[in-house]
């Protein structure tokens, strides 16, 4: 048992050294150039704009609106899925009830014009 | 050690209380909306508990946490609906400015 | 696969709701697709035909005495669910009528309004005859959802808007509570169904664990949010003066029933550790008696009035509740906790028709550039328009509990109740706090009848026939069932 844990302390005393001595290296073998550029956020090149705690477009609620109700939707289908074999036809006309229902909510999101990106 | 009942109500009661300071001590309308669905997750904790240690042959606590989630989403859902409708009137969500009404 | 039998029984169980359900999909499909927003007055005449078919399954349900449950059990088919079941259905047949013209006058008349009433309604009628405590957090909840929409449903109006989040944050704040609740008496009962939760009690001997204490303790603040009783009260006036006046009537009547007919079974199930939670009960019913008439006498807005009026009640209703554990008087079998059933349920019936009735007046004064609701809005209304003030007038009486109307009726009961089960001391807070009341019922008669209008004529609402119709009613019923109370008993199959 204590062998196993001293080979998880070794792996880990390894893996923080190199990094550490790779640091370090580097630190001896590069050339100094300060520049502000530097310090700045990397985003893929282009220049930031603005600060990172920025407000969403609200269009966004209505997509992870949606989301939750599908999301909650799927965690009823997996226990259904795993009892359905045991309880027959009973299940199925159920589910397809349930989710008659989640489509006529869903059909009544997108007659108001809900799901479309204005 | 394992854990065993009373951990877990620990876990769970911490949980509750945890929910209970932001909604009593936060003022931001989302913040205490999250207190409120820490809160309900403490009572998940306690079902699953409860299943586990007390009725293991009992689905019945694991349906309880399906409905209780489902209802959490719902309720997130309609209470976001309803702070987004009070930030487009009042251009906050501090509770504290949202005060039109005397009392 | 259950037997077909079973899913029948249970399918009938639930008609009205499913009814209810289907009304609600039809208007909100239709208005979006059919009708396409073009016609206003169709979503509450479809309302209204929904809300009677319910109405006319609910009573052709086959009366049981009493254990008929649907859904293994988790639903009771039961007189109180039955009664508590029309009494919530008035209240959408009146609730429709005044949004009607509220909606209009207003300029908010969309449909979605009738489909978050209808779709609550539902919630509200599943707490009604949930025998098991999930369902009654599950109902609990679908009839909050509406509720919370429905109150901030003036989306321009920033008063409306504080209310929606208010009750928002207050209500899902309650049902945490509520449900933390559930889990620990199911911790300490291994059960949520009520029927197994008396039982397991009754068979247990020795002083209830601490687990079932908290259990209990939390399940009485989760209910006390919902039913507005003090301490828990503080949303209610904010709520009921910001909402728009259609919704607060609603809200009023709904949640006081729902609160009340789950608080029923909760506690008379719970009977078995009354000696647990009767104090708690007792002391609450006290101090909301007492707080709700106090803080209602200085109010000068008519919904804040209601608001702290409708706190008051909740206390008088309570009274109802701790008369339940009465079950052997001195050891001889009493009749108190079916008195207090009867009674609660008449009280709310009362309650309904005065309360709505009352913002009905409010509605029916109100036109677009005005929402009535200050006293002084009132003044010399007997002049102006008599049939209203009148109408207020039975109202504010009945509230009041004066003989002989519907509102004295109901307090007699569970007055009677009260005294049968021995608790002598509720009974006389009840009898001195209504005499308290009637001081601030009877201002606003004062002001209708004998002061002077002071203010320019406001402009003519577009259209009232829809809060006329609702008012009368509501003013029929308060007279007819105060004069003759076995009448209602007779038509809901209430009573012995």
């Amino acid at each position: 048992m204590s062998e196993l844990y001293l080979t998880f302390a070794v792996f880990g005393a390894v893996a923080v050294g190199f990094v550490c001595v790779n640091l370090f290296i580097a630190r001896l073998a590069r050339p100094s150039a300060p520049n502000p550029d530097k310090l700045e956020t990397y985003e893929c090149g282009p220049l930031p704009v603005g600060e990172a705690w920025q407000q969403f477009n609200v269009h966004y609620y209505l997509f992870a609106l949606l989301f939750v109700v599908f999301e909650v939707e799927a965690a009823f289908l997996y226990p259904w899925a795993v009892a359905y074999k045991q309880v027959g036809r009973y299940a199925v006309v159920e589910m397809l009830i349930f989710v008659a229902i989640l489509a006529a909510g869903l059909g009544y999101a997108w007659r108001r014009k809900a799901i479309e990106w204005e | 050690m394992t854990a065993n009942l009373t951990h877990y109500l620990a876990l769970s009661a911490a949980l509750f209380g945890i929910g209970l300071y932001g909604v009593l001590a936060r003022r931001n309308a989302i913040a205490v909306l999250m207190g409120i669905e820490l809160m309900l997750n403490a009572a998940n904790i306690n079902f699953l508990a409860f299943w586990r240690f007390l009725a293991p042959n009992s689905v019945e606590p694991q349906v309880y946490v399906l409905v209780v989630l489902t209802v959490a989403a719902a309720e997130a859902a309609v209470g976001l609906a309803v702070v987004l409708n009070v930030y487009r009137s009042f251009g906050t969500v501090n509770l504290d400015e949202i005060a039109r009404l005397k009392g | 696969m259950p037997d077909k039998s079973v899913i029948i029984g249970d399918m009938q169980a639930i008609l009205p709701m499913i009814v209810l359900w289907v009304t609600a999909s039809v208007i909100a499909l239709g208005d979006v697709s059919l009708w396409k927003r073009g016609n206003k007055a169709i979503n509450p005449l479809l309302a209204i035909v929904g809300v009677l078919v319910a109405f006319k399954f609910l009573v052709n349900t086959p009366r049981v005495a009493s254990g008929a449950t649907a859904f293994a059990k988790s639903l009771a088919i039961d007189p109180l669910g039955q009664i508590s079941g029309i009494a919530l259905l008035v209240t959408a047949v009146l609730s429709i009528l005044l949004a009607w013209t509220y909606l209009k006058n207003r300029g908010l008349d969309h449909a979605e309004y009738y489909v978050l009433l209808l779709l609550s309604l539902t919630g509200a009628m599943m707490m009604a005859s949930a025998n098991d405590l999930i369902v009654l957090f599950l109902g609990l909840e679908i009839l909050s959802f509406g509720l919370y929409v429905m109150a901030g449903f003036a989306r321009t109006e920033e008063r409306s808007e504080e209310a929606s989040v208010k009750y928002f944050l207050l209500g899902a704040f309650g049902s945490a509570f509520l449900l933390y609740g559930i889990a620990l008496v199911y911790g300490a009962t291994q059960s949520t169904n009520l029927e197994q939760i008396r039982a397991t009690l009754s068979s247990s001997s020795g002083a209830p664990g601490p687990m079932l204490l908290a259990g209990i303790g939390l399940l009485i603040v989760g209910l006390g949010f919902k039913a507005a009783i003090v301490p828990f009260h503080q949303w209610t006036p904010d709520v009921y003066e910001g909402a728009p006046t259609a919704a607060t009537a609603y809200m009023a009547g709904a949640a006081k029933i729902g609160a009340f007919a789950a608080m029923l079974r909760v506690f008379g199930a719970l009977t078995p550790v009354a000696a647990s939670w009767l104090p708690a009960i007792q002391i609450l019913a006290i101090v909301t008696m007492v707080f709700g008439n106090l803080l209602a006498v200085t109010q000068t807005n008519v919904k804040r009035l209601l608001a702290y009026s409708s706190i008051a009640h909740a206390g008088y209703l309570l009274v109802a509740i701790a008369a339940l554990p009465s079950e052997t008087v001195n050891g001889i079998a009493s009749n108190a906790p079916d008195l207090a059933v009867g009674g609660a349920l008449f009280y709310l019936f009362a309650y309904v028709f005065m309360t709505l009735g009352a913002f009905g007046v409010l509605v029916y004064l109100s036109s677009k550039g005005r929402d009535v609701q200050h006293v002084n809005d009132l003044r010399g209304l007997a002049k102006r328009e008599p049939a209203a003030a009148y109408a207020m007038m039975f109202f504010m009486l009945s509230l009041g509990g004066i003989p002989p109307t519907m509102g004295f009726m109901g307090k007699w009961q569970i007055f009677y109740a009260a005294v049968t089960g021995q608790q002598i001391m509720l009974a006389i807070v009840m009898a001195l706090t209504s005499a308290m009341a009637v001081y601030y019922y009877l201002r606003v008669v004062w002001v209708m009848c004998f002061e002077e209008t002071t203010e320019a004529a406001a402009p003519e609402p577009v259209a009232r026939t829809g809060a006329m119709a609702a008012i009368m009613l509501a003013a029929a019923a308060t007279i007819v069932f105060g004069i003759a109370p076995n009448l209602l008993n007779a038509i809901t199959g209430m009573g012995p």
